[in-house]
């Protein structure tokens, strides 16, 4: 009788490496951002050894072409084409802090086997950007809040939370719980609130509205990006419910 | 690690033995049967044996303090050699790396370990590895020359290295910082090099008179 054997499914996708960690003896586990599948986990067997014909082809940080079978618990990596490794990127360690950063909110954000073409562009345009723009703390903020529109998760900056009247010219106050700003007077003493003034919300508004060809032409203020760093910082926090590791690094490194 | 099934027949002692063998790196389930059945065939004093030495590592071995490495007394056996060149410390991520860098017999000078590398992705930042600890070193040891940073040649690894270099390169006037050799290794085909790698082997290319 002829045994039953399940047929193994292929995949072949473009994908950038979020995250890496050492699995076995020599294998190690990839947590790649796809477009067409979202976050996939694979494990590349023998690649810690110097002999392993992928191991210089795929590391964090890199865009590559991965051939898979998946499997029922942890698909295989089987083969990888790099496309770009961003070499030029990996020469510098504030870059590298930065795309560590990039790399793991995308990871927070992303679902696996959940289709996301937006975030996959979204990363791979910024990563393209980082070595050219002038000022990486703007590309940062931008990444950021353009990152919560793709997901849904943009905050109310137009209308009083509490209220629902049409927020006036003026500072604000940021809940990161509600998801957005809330007038001064009608602010509880139980939300934690961060205060924006108004060029912070001014800039807000502006980097959620427009790409970055429009973005990079426009000064902002620094004590403005300083403030959005915060708002960011603390409304992601809310919304993964999580520690953005990479961030203590950032700042430790710029 | 998925539970084992079918073992209710076994004695529990057994299986306990089972599972605390499946923890180990490369041990799979059938392995760790074998290894339990071969325990159980041995005797009392060989499995003394093996218990004690398990014990051993856990109590006797601390972590040098100069070095990092690990080490039965307060400094290890590499340190506390004088035959060793004090003045060039490679530093590596494991202690693993310093016995690779041991057999080879090509490094005389001394050793730092990290225990890590820097991986932010993962919730490893500078201060979780030991970098402090390498800095004071390197500032209270005057006859320090040279460093070199032998960490895995991945991007976390070459973050290590970069940080390393932003925080040493101050601390002394004529430290030389150095980092291994990127390039092919011996018996492969340039066939099956990556883009990477080639470009590496070309950048430190070296005269054919001093390569060997």
């Amino acid at each position: 009788m002829k045994a039953y054997r399940k047929k193994k499914k292929y995949l072949q996708t473009e994908s950038i490496v979020l995250k890496v960690y050492d699995f076995g003896e020599a294998d190690r586990i990839f947590t790649l951002l796809s477009p067409s599948n979202g976050i996939i986990r694979a494990v590349a067997k023998g690649i810690r050894k110097p002999k392993s014909r992928m191991g210089g082809h795929i590391d964090i940080m890199s865009k590559v072409n991965a051939y898979i079978s998946i499997g029922e618990n942890l698909s295989n990596l089987s083969q990888v084409e790099i496309i770009d490794n961003y070499t030029l990127l990996k020469k510098d360690l504030s870059i590298i802090s930065i795309g560590f950063y990039l790399l793991e909110l995308c990871e927070k954000f992303s679902v696996e086997n959940d289709p996301n073409n937006d975030i996959y562009q979204h990363l791979s345009f910024t990563l393209d950007l980082l070595l050219l723009s002038a000022n990486k703390n703007l590309l940062i903020r931008w990444f950021e809040i353009n990152l919560l529109v793709i997901s849904g998760f943009l905050p109310e900056l137009y209308t009083c939370l509490i209220s629902g009247e049409k927020l006036n010219e003026g500072d604000h106050l940021f809940s990161s719980i509600n998801g957005g700003l809330v007038d001064k007077k009608y602010a509880t003493s139980t939300d934690n609130y961060i205060l924006m003034n108004k060029n912070s919300i001014k800039a807000l508004r502006f980097l959620s509205n427009n790409l970055w060809s429009s973005v990079e032409k426009i000064k902002f203020p620094n004590n403005s990006l300083e403030n959005l760093r915060i708002v960011m910082r603390k409304y992601i926090q809310t919304i993964t419910n999580t520690q953005i590791n990479s961030e203590k690094f950032l700042s430790k490194v710029n | 690690m998925t539970p084992l099934n079918n073992l209710q027949f076994m004695p529990s002692a057994l299986i306990k033995l089972i599972e605390s063998f499946r923890l180990l790196p490369g041990i799979g389930p059938k392995t760790a049967q074998k290894l339990a059945f071969s325990t159980l065939k041995m005797s009392t004093q060989q499995v003394n044996e093996i218990s004690e030495s398990l014990l051993d590592i856990k109590i006797q071995l601390i972590f040098c303090e100069s070095c990092q490495n690990i080490s039965e007394n307060q400094h290890c056996n590499i340190c506390i050699d004088d035959k060793r060149d004090s003045s060039i410390i490679c530093v590596v991520e494991e202690f693993m790396d310093v016995y690779v860098l041991e057999k080879s017999g090509a490094f005389k000078g001394k050793f730092h370990v990290l225990h890590g590398s820097i991986s932010p992705v993962n919730g490893i930042g500078p201060d979780e590895i030991r970098i402090k600890e390498l800095v004071s070193r390197v500032k209270n040891t005057p006859e320090i020359e040279e460093i070199v940073i032998a960490t895995n040649l991945n991007l976390e690894g070459e973050a290590t290295a970069m940080y390393i270099n932003q925080l040493l390169s101050n601390t002394k006037t004529k430290l030389k910082i150095t980092r291994l050799a990127r390039g092919l290794p011996s018996g492969s085909d340039i066939e099956y090099a990556d883009e990477t790698t080639i470009l590496h082997a070309l950048g430190s290319r070296v005269n054919i008179n001093e390569s060997i």
